[in-house]
């Protein structure tokens, strides 16, 4: 038996197709439920539908063998687990992002909203850039406008949400994209069929 | 003549201790006892063997044609018996080189303190703090810079010890001839950055100072293999050499700490694909690179991972390290923990002070590593140059999570009137707790406590579980 965490949404829904052509099916994720865990018995395989942020830890702790997730959340949570793969999809940067017309004071700390405080902190340490951080947890484009933050650092897909609120990427932080992670123990003990999956994806993936 | 119990009890007693040999127990029991009692009680010992190995009731049931009811007496008879089971029956299966389970923490400690002393290794005990200094000069051989301090009454500036390892290298009098060994079971402090606290971490271990040969590495490797025994049978030691690889890090162009530390923590996460950026990054290409990423391939048993390592081998350094480890697996082998130990590159400690075999154990079910060590030569020889030392801890509070909760707090639920008489009701008592069961005494049923059968001093039956 293997369990699986799958982030709810897009990516949660391309990994599941991805499984399924690898023979773990479960049909039940087809239908439009409000379930959170599925098994399928016969093919030894159980998946769990969680939110994104939270895969990591699921398969940190054990509740999960194996898990798929944002390098994003990954980086942000230093989450203690095997990143066995690059599945190469779900593509976008970690950027920072300000103001067409902002200009910045290297006199005082700088104003960094942000989803990534972790991600935000080591990047600007590594630049000896003094900082204020300010969590916030959605429409992180709003805080230039307003003036609550000199810059954000935040993912960038498209950058048409920047463009369209009157910003712009101002530095690539690093490149993101979706990760199959691993529990440590789980990975001692069910290697054969952790790689095997493993080694399927890279193959469909064509990476 | 009338029959005497006792006596002809004893009579039984003294006729078993007197059989020598299997075939006269044999015979013995054969004309004793019937077809049907004789499978009984075979079925009775299997079962105490599983449990006492750590097997689950249903996989008892399933490999032992036992029926509930039995297998609960016999687990009773191993909790609370009369060491029968737990005693006699498990010294019995050690001998014999069958692993046998702790069931509850203390047991284990008892288990591992047994074993470390049992190859001479003398318990050390130390304070709960020790001055802040050792750490500060020794950060990156601990996990976190976060450090619990305070001042002293002289102004000094105390830490409560976030290691113990430290503790005991500092004043070593060890030599290279001359060895010193030490188990330990403290309490150590350390910040635990995903629930942003400190947390107390309860852990046993030993050290062996002095010696950097082959030999002192492949006892202290069989006594991590022998403690993750004692908890469960279905372990695994991971085991790496931070010379082979830090040594093909340098031959591919890893020339600075820097570098090396990068592709390290890729090698600590198995992941090829950044470990490939960084190689790019910095322009490692061709056979060496090719060389690098094999790492990754490796998989499956000591055996196959250790005869594909051999390519590893790329100068003095690496060879002297892959021939330490070709040394170490035919150790475990021949002692029977072949399918024991994996060869795993994942496994990795800081670069500055381990530099010798390093290993981390796994036991199924927890899912954090519960075992870990290494060679720290590179630190040990700041205290004491010249010598060498290796060691490792248990974690035991990540053990929990693999203890069976027994079924019930308590087995008997003994309840007293205002009226009864005490005498009386601690008699009933003892005479639960001869039978081998436990007993709690109250005037009324305890809110939340569960047991598994009721029973009232001045009434005769007793009630159903809840």
């Amino acid at each position: 038996m293997i369990n699986i965490a799958l982030p709810k949404g897009r990516l949660g829904d391309k990994v599941y197709d991805l499984m399924e052509t690898l023979g773990y099916e479960c049909p039940e994720m087809r239908e439009d439920s409000r379930k959170l865990i599925f098994e399928n018995e016969e093919r030894g395989v159980k998946y769990f539908l969680v939110k994104p942020s939270d895969v990591a830890i699921y398969v940190e702790y054990g509740a999960a063998d194996i898990g798929v997730v944002g390098k994003d959340v990954l980086l942000e949570s230093d989450a203690s687990v095997y990143e066995l793969l690059d599945l190469g999809f779900g593509k976008c940067n970690m950027a920072v992002a300000a103001k067409t017309d902002f200009r910045e004071d290297v006199t005082r700390p700088l104003r960094v909203a942000t989803k990534f405080p972790n991600i935000a902190r080591s990047y600007y340490e590594s630049k000896n850039r003094e900082i204020e951080i300010i969590k916030l947890y959605g429409s992180i484009e709003l805080a230039p406008i307003v003036g609550l933050s000199d810059v954000i650092v935040d993912i960038v897909e498209t950058g048409k949400t920047l463009r369209e609120n009157g910003l712009e990427v101002r530095e690539t932080i690093v490149p993101i994209s979706a990760r199959l992670i691993a529990n440590k123990s789980s990975f001692m003990f069910k290697e054969d069929e952790i790689l095997r999956i493993k080694d399927r994806m890279r193959e469909v993936v064509g990476i | 003549m009338s029959f005497d119990k006792i006596r002809s009890e004893e009579e039984l007693y003294s006729v078993l201790a007197s059989l020598a040999s299997p075939e006269d127990v044999k015979a013995f029991l054969t004309d004793l006892c019937t077809y049907n009692e004789i499978e009984y009680m075979a079925q009775r010992v299997e079962s105490a063997r599983l449990l006492m190995q750590g097997a689950t009731y249903q996989k008892v049931i399933s490999e032992v044609n036992v029926s509930t009811a039995t297998l609960s007496r016999v687990s009773k008879a191993i909790k609370h018996g009369s060491g029968g089971y737990r005693k006699i029956f498990s010294e019995y299966l050690k001998k014999n080189g069958a692993a046998v389970v702790g069931e509850t923490e203390e047991d284990i400690i008892y288990s591992l303190r047994s074993l470390y002393e049992s190859c001479g290794y003398s318990a050390f005990k130390m304070r709960k703090f020790e001055e802040y200094s050792l750490y500060m000069e020794n950060r990156n051989f601990l996990s976190s810079d976060n450090i619990l301090t305070f001042r002293d009454n002289r102004g000094r500036l105390l830490a409560l010890k976030p290691d113990v390892t430290l503790s005991i290298i500092k004043n070593t009098k060890a030599t290279a001839e001359r060895s010193e060994k030490y188990y330990y079971h403290e309490s150590v402090y350390r910040y635990e950055r995903r629930s942003g606290e400190y947390r107390e971490i309860n852990q046993m271990g030993l050290e062996s100072i002095g010696a950097s040969d082959v030999y002192s590495t492949a006892e202290v490797i069989r006594l991590a293999l022998e403690s993750l025994r004692t908890v469960s049978p279905e372990y695994t030691l991971c085991l790496s050499h931070m010379a082979l690889v830090g040594g093909l890090l340098e031959y591919a162009g890893a020339d600075t700490f820097d570098k090396k530390r990068e592709l390290f923590s890729s090698i600590k996460r198995k992941n090829e694909h950044d470990f490939e950026l960084s190689a790019e990054k910095y322009g490692i290409s061709g056979e060496k690179r090719r060389l690098l990423l094999s790492i990754f391939d490796m998989r499956g048993s000591f055996d196959e991972c250790i005869s594909g390592a051999e390519r590893l081998v790329v100068d003095e350094g690496t060879k002297k390290a892959y021939e330490e480890m070709l040394t170490i697996g035919k150790a475990a082998d021949a002692a029977g923990f072949r399918d024991k130990i994996r060869l795993d590159f994942s496994v990795a400690n800081d670069i500055d002070y381990y530099n010798g075999v390093v290993f981390r154990g796994f036991i199924s079910g927890v899912p954090r590593s519960v075992l870990s060590g290494g060679r720290y030569d590179g630190l040990v020889s700041k205290f004491a140059p010249g010598i060498g030392a290796i060691g490792f801890a248990v974690y035991l509070d990540d053990l929990a999570y693999f203890r069976r909760p027994s079924e019930y707090d308590v087995d008997v639920l003994l309840l007293y009137r205002e009226d009864s008489d005490p005498a009386e009701v601690l008699r009933r008592a003892d005479e639960i707790r001869k039978g081998g069961e436990s007993v709690r005494v109250e005037r009324g049923i305890p809110e939340g406590l569960t047991y598994r059968r009721l029973e009232n001093v001045d009434a005769t039956g007793t009630d159903d579980a809840r």
